[in-house]
């Protein structure tokens, strides 16, 4: 629980930088803006950034995205061999299967994730109350055009939940397995390593074969993520699933 | 209850850890291991708990291949090297969560082996703030406290007092009683004699000495 106090300070912190900048904004245009919602912030928190253009100098990577998955794939780092010198050895030798086990750290990567995006959805929802802000799926276009530059024409309940929530919890559930799978072969940095690579190449790349990009709602907002996208997420979860299942039958523990 | 070690060989990074072991344990006996640091016993005993798989050769329990046809022996309590537990659970708490994967024992047990070894089942005291002997004797409940066939011990004897030292050897005959393979490791060549009934000695990864 205490690993999630940073995460909960750290988007109370973003959910406040913009409602000073919506406060301080209304104050000197002397405009009324629509009034901002928990939904509002939750999308400032979790949007991503745009596709990149190269021609674009003014492009910014969104710090609060990078360090935000980060985080989470800093809670992921070091648990199996923590584990391993912890209770977990033991575990394993009174469960007698080393598939019994390895997939329960499977199920702890989607536990692990689901916890973050409580996390996150629970800190958003303290900060909106503690403001008086309404609570409500109700996303301002308005407001995300001026301090998100982002455009939409409709965020309904369905697509905030399907894509600010669902389908990113399932792509960091398939680059936790990822991070877990590569820490067991070449250890826990060069797992947490490649996956922050892959964060900060989707920054970059825009494709949908390079999952870092599923993480960013505003890059799939304008479009349907199509089956085929959702598909090849659960693929890769079943295969590295697969693939650490069988090279942990083998390994041997110290 | 049988369990033999046919020409067992491990190889880490071109070093040979242990090199054709050939032992057969059975049922009712105490096995000693004897040796110097890093003569491979701790090694041995990884081999046997099935954490560790022989580069050839192989260990057979009651005609089962561990590693082929069993991952780990089928029943087995275990102490290697240092205790492993969670540090923010009481021991009772730890103890409840082992015991509850096989589901072989229920907490009365679990406290009575508790208390056997001086240990409060119902302090709050988390393990993170026990002891080294604490830990140890922690350590040994969660290995016997399933009444296991194949007992596995290494060095338990380190950080224990007087009394525990007690319980301990009377445990370990009771196990030997109900015919249980017991191998143990121990630096005292002195409690060894007295604990073992069968000594094998092992130097650079070889048993030179039985």
């Amino acid at each position: 629980m205490k690993k999630f106090v940073p995460l909960a300070v750290f988007v109370t912190i973003i959910c406040a930088h913009l409602f000073v900048l919506y406060k301080n904004y209304i104050f000197v245009n002397d405009i009324i803006l629509s009034e901002i919602t928990f939904a509002d912030f939750l999308i400032y928190v979790l949007k991503g950034m745009e596709i990149y253009n190269p021609n674009d100098s003014s492009f910014v990577p969104d710090l609060t995205w990078l360090l935000l998955y980060t985080y989470l794939f800093y809670l992921v780092s070091g648990y199996i061999q923590e584990d391993l010198q912890s209770i977990g050895k033991q575990i394993l030798l009174k469960c007698k299967s080393r598939i019994i086990w390895w997939l329960s750290k499977t199920f702890w990567c989607i536990n692990l994730v689901i916890a973050f995006y409580i996390c996150i959805v629970v800190s958003v929802f303290i900060f909106s109350v503690f403001i008086n802000s309404r609570i409500s799926f109700i996303c301002n276009s308005d407001i995300h055009m001026i301090f998100s530059e982002m455009v939409f024409n409709n965020i309904n309940l369905k697509k905030l939940l399907l894509d600010f929530l669902f389908i990113p919890m399932l792509t960091a559930v398939c680059l936790s397995v990822m991070q877990i799978s590569v820490s067991l072969i070449w250890g826990q940095i060069v797992g947490f390593v490649l996956n922050v690579v892959v964060l900060i190449l989707s920054i970059f790349v825009d494709t949908d074969y390079l999952i870092g990009n599923m993480l960013m709602p505003l890059r799939q907002i304008e479009g349907s993520l199509s089956l085929n996208n959702i598909g090849f997420v659960f693929l890769m979860i079943v295969l590295l699933s697969i693939v650490s299942t069988v090279y942990f039958h083998k390994k041997d523990i110290y | 209850m049988v369990l033999q070690i046919k020409n067992l060989t491990k190889v880490i990074n071109k070093n040979t850890v242990l090199s054709n072991i050939c032992l057969d344990f059975s049922g009712g006996v105490i096995y000693g291991l004897q040796g110097k640091n890093g003569s491979g016993k701790t090694m041995l005993m990884r081999c046997i708990c099935g954490l560790v798989r022989p580069t050839s050769g192989e260990i057979v329990i009651n005609g089962e291949i561990l590693g082929k046809d069993i991952s780990f022996p089928r029943s087995m309590g275990a102490l290697i090297e240092y205790p492993s537990f969670l540090n923010n659970y009481s021991g009772f708490k730890n103890l409840k969560l082992l015991a509850s994967i096989q589901k072989k024992i229920d907490d009365s047990v679990i406290k009575a082996c508790m208390q056997d070894f001086g240990l409060e089942p119902d302090s709050k005291k988390k393990f993170k703030k026990y002891s080294l002997g604490m830990k140890q004797k922690l350590g040994i409940v969660s290995a016997i406290m399933e009444n296991p066939d194949i007992l596995i011990l290494d060095e338990p004897l380190n950080a224990l007092d007087e009394a525990a030292v007690l319980v301990f050897k009377e445990k370990l005959f009771e196990y030997k009683n109900r015919g249980s393979i017991i191998i143990i490791s121990c630096h005292d060549s002195e409690e060894m004699k007295m604990l073992a009934d069968e000594i094998f000695i092992i130097e650079n990864g070889q048993i030179i000495n039985q």
